[in-house]
């Protein structure tokens, strides 16, 4: 859209995955969105963290990470219940028209969400964004071997979660 | 780690949400704004830099490396400036104190002397008044006095 601004190149070119992965951890739209904006503000205040960044979604993603992470440990003194109520409501997929598929991100969402956040991070990260372990430690800060071993105890979850919609395919 | 089996692919094709649309400008106006107070109306320069094999080595603590060579390079600096502290002689190492000993006095005796010939007396050891002479021993019992008996009793 906006090929001279380059905070506007970067928010068109990441804000998307960038939304996606917010959602997923926060579970609230608003939430997701403050986080976003927040991300787009630490880049247009330190522009320099791109400049030494292998990879600029790799930077983006760890910012809003980190944000994300700040945001739970202030909802921890939350109502809870009120939280999965409105959780209820925050999918990070895309609508679907049909109603089958439409149920199945809508269960695949809840499944998401209830995956501890450090689990649904890494999955996110690996089904999403394709990132590798290695990449994906990188951005959360920890090593790979615990991101793999976070992938597979997260993904053995949504399969036992999801498995009727698989065999009901097959 | 196990194949990757239907529930990963399925979930994997799964499109994300958009933000809505009408969100973009108020982010991006929000962000050039803190843009605009932390810096210099349009210094704002997002660049992606190419990194040469060097940065990519040193990725992602290239400053714990710069401060591990400068610590380097004082201690280096340190090594060569300093003067080197004196030996000791490794002939004189196995020597034993017996064969040390009379060399130590000798050199003690011609000390004494040199200091004599100088005339610094206060330097020197006061020698004890020696009589020229002692006097007999009966006659020095009889200096100090006759015992008298039962003196020790």
């Amino acid at each position: 859209m906006n090929g001279e601004d380059p905070l506007a190149r970067c928010y068109d070119a990441h804000a998307q995955a960038l939304f996606g992965y917010l959602l997923s951890q926060t579970r609230q739209p608003e939430d997701a969105r403050d986080l976003l904006q927040e991300t787009f503000l630490r880049l247009a205040r330190q522009p320099e963290l791109l400049a030494a960044a292998r990879s600029e979604r790799a930077v983006l993603f760890r910012i809003a990470h980190n944000l994300a992470m700040d945001l739970h440990r202030r909802q921890k003194i939350r109502d809870r219940l009120a939280q999965e109520q409105e959780a209820r409501d925050s999918i990070p997929f895309a609508p679907a028209a049909d109603p089958d598929e439409a149920a199945f991100r809508q269960e695949a969402a809840q499944a998401l969400g209830e995956l501890p956040p450090e689990q649904r991070a890494v999955v996110h990260l690996k089904l999403w964004e394709g990132l590798t372990f290695e990449e994906i430690a990188r951005v959360l800060d920890l090593s790979p071997n615990t991101a793999a071993s976070r992938y597979r105890y997260g993904i053995d979850k949504l399969r036992a979660r999801l498995r009727r919609w698989v065999e009901s395919e097959t | 780690m196990p194949p990757q089996d239907d529930i990963e692919a399925r979930l994997r094709q799964l499109p994300l949400r958009a933000p809505p649309p009408q969100w973009r400008d108020g982010i991006l106006s929000a962000a050039r704004a803190a843009s605009s107070t932390s810096r210099q109306p349009g210094s704002v320069t997002v660049t992606m830099t190419r990194q040469s094999p060097w940065q990519a080595w040193l990725w992602p603590s290239p400053r714990a490396w710069a401060i591990l060579a400068g610590c380097w390079m004082i201690l280096l600096a340190l090594q060569f400036s300093l003067p080197t502290p004196a030996r000791p002689d490794p002939s004189s190492s196995g020597v034993e104190l017996s064969e040390r000993w009379p060399v130590w006095l000798e050199r003690n005796r011609r000390t004494a002397e040199l200091m004599r010939e100088l005339a610094v007396p206060w330097l020197l050891p006061e020698a004890p008044s020696v009589p020229a002479a002692w006097p007999p021993r009966q006659t020095r019992w009889d200096l100090e006095g006759p015992v008298q008996p039962g003196r020790w009793a």
